[in-house]
């Protein structure tokens, strides 16, 4: 089936930020939100949805120990698919009963479900790679962080072929 | 047996319940479980007819109240944790009504 990586393709270092500072996860999502719409993803009030959205459902989207994957809804001024990633010079608590403190952000602005669920397919099976978070945590700058999240899929294709 | 239905359940049905119901589609296969899996949004869980609910940690109070199952899961992209999280939940709604055979519980 699919075999063509597309947040491989498309992850270049200028949509990677290492040792972000951030004085709480407000500022987290703020931070964020400005560096997808800087990217041309989406507009400002893309940023205010997220915030509404986390203020609303709790921090749910902290998926993972010390991995946020932040996006609201495609209605809220998405402009074009897209995924930048941040890490946090120091790890920020959002709020989360056992996955704070949080130092991986994945910007996620989608479009709609089904267009975008083959970068989501890719973020999951990058990050389920044994070694690829401790990796990342050690990554110091964007180039490296694109290089680990390249590699773990290239294992990934090979190993699982089509499969997903 | 008659696969269970599970909803896996995120605020917008768009990031992290993309991302579980991913790991959970592959855990679920990957197993062969008797699970027959669907994803939506907290809202719609009511009208559901799922046998269960999988969501994240933090949205397991907002789905306790609905009266049905809800499996936790802490870190979405630990296929072992998922494993045994819906192992734990299969056991735990066969046991009552399965009396004869296709026990299948072996534990790893």
């Amino acid at each position: 089936m699919r075999s063509k990586p597309v947040v491989a393709a498309r992850l270049s270092p200028d949509r990677v930020r290492t040792n972000v500072y951030a004085k709480d996860w407000r500022d987290v999502v703020t931070q964020t939100g400005a560096f997808l719409e800087e990217k041309g993803f989406v507009e400002a009030r893309y940023t205010t949805a997220m915030l509404e959205l986390l203020a609303e459902l709790g921090p749910y989207m902290v998926i993972a120990p010390g991995v946020a994957l932040l996006h609201a809804r495609p209605g809220s001024g998405v402009l074009a698919p897209g995924v930048v990633v941040l890490t946090l010079a120091q790890p920020v608590r959002f709020g989360h009963s056992e996955n704070d403190p949080v130092w991986l952000v994945i910007g996620l602005a989608a479009t709609d479900p089904s267009s975008h669920i083959d970068a989501l397919t890719e973020i999951a099976t990058c990050l389920a790679e044994p070694g690829v978070l401790n990796s990342l945590r050690t990554a110091q700058t964007p180039e490296s962080v694109v290089e680990i999240i390249r590699g773990s899929l290239s294992v990934v294709t090979e190993h699982e072929g089509g499969r997903i | 047996m008659t696969p269970l239905r599970a909803l896996v359940v995120c605020g917008t049905g768009m990031g992290s319940s993309m991302i579980l119901k991913i790991m959970v589609d592959q855990v679920v296969t990957q197993n062969k479980l008797p699970i027959v899996l669907e994803s939506d949004v907290v809202s719609a869980a009511q009208s559901s007819s799922a046998d269960f609910f999988v969501c994240g940690l933090d949205l397991v109070p907002v789905l306790l109240p609905l009266g049905r199952p809800v499996v936790g899961i802490k870190n979405m992209v630990d296929r072992r944790e998922i494993l045994e999280a819906l192992r734990a939940q299969l056991a735990a709604l066969e046991a009552p009504s399965s009396g004869s055979g296709g026990n299948d519980r072996k534990e790893g």
